[in-house]
């Protein structure tokens, strides 16, 4: 209730950044948070969940991964071979995009912005351009030994 | 001696980031390292240049491995190119909108200033809003999104209408694939961009304005909350003697159709990023329905470079990426052809390239025997083609168009927001079609050209209603690849 007499304006993007620090904290967005959103945002639970379900940066269940990489499958990474490099990196892997293990969640990205040197990849938020099977490998065995 | 080094996010998927902390941690008393930004030029990176009596070497590709060697022996260095002013893939572009790349620290108000930055604000506390958009209208400026709508209209609208609360909003969704030009403002230029949304709120009488950043660009969320930091700790942004902006940053999570404008206004809401149908327009009623001046990141910033007075001309910022040799930022007059931008800047042979696709994911693929076409809207849409936010992908010879062309679909139908059913079912329909050809190839066909004609008329927003250009382009000239022979 105390959320009424306060002006709307306030509210403007608010819903996207305080789940993004949820998730930043927690690695999921939990029901007990939902449901406190829901009060201090003035929203009926579908319409919170609706909104965590349509944007792909946020994820319900708990991530258990040490590692998320995101290879951009978008056109300059394609026009730069990013299918080889991407069947590559699912063998090597043993996942295919989407899915997770203890160590890695392997998924895709449309467009990083770092198309000059494509291909790219985001490893943990990070930008990797020039990507190759060497590369990655390399990359990997540092995020191995850590 | 001065080192120059960049960190924007490109240079650092590449090593710069390990370069520039190596040297910081050699202690060199004679080295002055400064991260500034970067020059476009990508393919060149990590590059660093030297500043010795009044000098600048640069160097290109620089990595932990060279970089003593070009310290020590810099002139006899493989990787030394002598000034890059003087390179023509420099010095044969004309930088207006990307005019302080390579000259100034990003975050650093002062390097700012000191290249002629708020002067713009200045110039526009002196005279009337309506004078400033006379301004506007008088240079013919168009928006930069893709749609090259007058610029001066949204302004013109804002300021007539009466509300006591109107926005601005910065869209920095670049969602299309191939664009990195609003990445590079806001990672090494941002306080043009700052500057920008206050002379906007100044003229059309907004008090608060949002940026709208895309959540995969990290680096440039960090840099712009620092800038839009320090810009408050001047007192440009927050209450002043002479005017009163906020400014603040939202930023996206991941859905591309929320580079949309009313998509994006409905996500700042706390609502899923569903397409709004129009009218009314943003600028009569936009968020939480005031009049709201909504406009891409280059937009802004083309009108700062006019009230600052160094716009001495209408330039094109291409961004070229792809099969190609020099990848990178041409900011070109916009008589350039395809032809010349590729081979002159993207120094690759013309006869090794099948195709290029212009203005993101929703551009048309462009054959071989049309780069005598120039990258400007006027000249691409009588063909049929679009140039967007003038990215230009190349694909060379080897690719399969019909793979191109189906990943492209599977992402039309990852982003489409689900809001009208042309673009909800079409996508889906549309790779179902596709994937059958080349069976049933003339009935298919004719399906194809039926759904696609009904998502151009049918669609709420550009994601459904632009699709045809993606797919009538790749059938009609590179059919070979579908496997559908001589048909109608």
């Amino acid at each position: 209730m105390h959320n009424i007499e306060e002006p709307k304006s306030k509210k403007v993007g608010q819903l996207l950044n305080t789940l993004r620090s949820i998730q930043e904290n927690l690695g999921h967005i939990p029901q007990a948070s939902i449901h406190e959103l829901c009060k201090s945002f003035n929203l009926s639970y579908a319409e919170m969940y609706g909104f965590i379900a349509f944007y792909k940066d946020f994820r319900l269940e708990p991530n258990i991964s040490k590692h998320h990489i995101r290879l951009c499958q978008a056109e300059s990474c394609q026009a730069k071979n990013v299918k080889t490099l991407t069947e590559y990196i699912k063998n090597k892997l043993n996942l295919n995009i989407g899915e997770h293990n203890k160590d890695f969640f392997l998924d895709s990205v449309y467009c990083l912005g770092n198309c000059p040197r494509s291909p790219s990849i985001m490893i943990d938020g990070l930008v990797y351009g020039d990507m190759g099977e060497e590369k990655f490998d390399e990359i990997l065995n540092k995020l191995r030994n850590l | 001696m001065n080192v120059y080094i960049s960190l924007d996010s490109t240079a650092q998927s590449v090593g710069s980031l390990e370069i520039y902390n190596k040297l910081k941690a050699q202690n060199k008393p004679q080295l002055n390292i400064k991260k500034y930004s970067t020059l476009g030029l990508m393919w060149l990176e990590p590059l660093l240049e030297l500043e010795h009596n009044n000098q600048r070497w640069a160097f290109r590709n620089v990595n932990e491995k060279n970089i003593d060697d070009i310290l020590q022996n810099p002139q006899n260095s493989k990787n030394y190119l002598g000034n890059i002013e003087d390179q023509p893939y420099l010095k044969n572009q004309h930088r207006v909108i990307f005019r302080h790349l390579g000259k100034n620290d990003p975050t650093n108000i002062e390097d700012y200033i000191r290249l002629g930055g708020f002067l713009a604000l200045k110039n526009s506390l002196s005279q009337s809003p309506q004078s400033i958009i006379d301004k506007i209208k008088k240079a013919d400026i168009r928006g930069r999104g893709g749609a090259f709508f007058p610029a001066y209209i949204k302004w013109q609208t804002v300021l007539n209408e009466s509300s006591d609360t109107k926005y601005v909003i910065c869209n920095a969704d670049e969602g299309d694939s191939g664009s990195f030009a609003d990445r590079l403002i806001i990672e090494n230029d941002p306080f043009s961009l700052i500057e920008a949304m206050i002379i906007a709120g100044i003229a059309v009488g907004a008090k608060e304005g949002i940026i709208y950043l895309r959540s995969e660009y990290t680096n440039a969320k960090n840099i712009l909350q620092k800038a839009i930091d320090v810009a408050y700790k001047k007192n440009y942004l927050g209450k002043n003697e002479s005017y009163c902006f906020d400014l603040k940053l939202a930023i996206g999570a991941g859905a591309y159709v929320c580079g949309e404008e009313t998509a994006l206004i409905e996500s700042l809401e706390n609502k899923r990023g569903l397409v709004r149908p129009r009218p009314p327009v943003p600028a009569i009623s936009g968020l939480l329905d005031k009049p709201t001046l909504l406009s891409n990141v280059l937009s802004f910033i083309d009108i700062v470079r006019l009230l600052e007075g160094s716009r001495d001309m209408h330039t094109t910022p291409i961004q070229l990426s792809g099969a190609c040799k020099q990848c990178g930022l041409f900011e070109v007059s916009n008589d350039i052809t395809i032809e010349e931008l590729i081979s002159e800047f993207g120094v690759t042979p013309v006869d090794d390239v099948k195709a290029v696709q212009v203005g993101g994911p929703l551009g048309a693929f462009i054959p071989k025997e049309k780069f005598y076409l120039k990258l400007n809207n006027d000249e691409l849409s009588k063909e049929g083609f679009i140039l967007g936010h003038a990215s230009v992908v190349v694909f060379d010879k080897h690719i399969n168009m019909k793979d191109i062309l189906l990943n492209l679909i599977d992402f039309y139908i990852h982003e489409s927001c689900g809001k009208c059913t042309p673009c909800r079912i079409g996508q889906t329909r549309l790779k179902e079609i596709l994937t059958d050809l080349p069976n049933n190839a003339q009935s298919n066909l004719n399906l194809l050209y039926d759904l696609l004609e009904t998502m151009k008329e049918a669609s709420l927003c550009a994601l459904g209603g632009l699709t045809h250009l993606s797919v009538l382009s790749a059938l009609k000239y590179f059919s070979g690849d579908f496997n559908i022979g001589e048909l109608k």
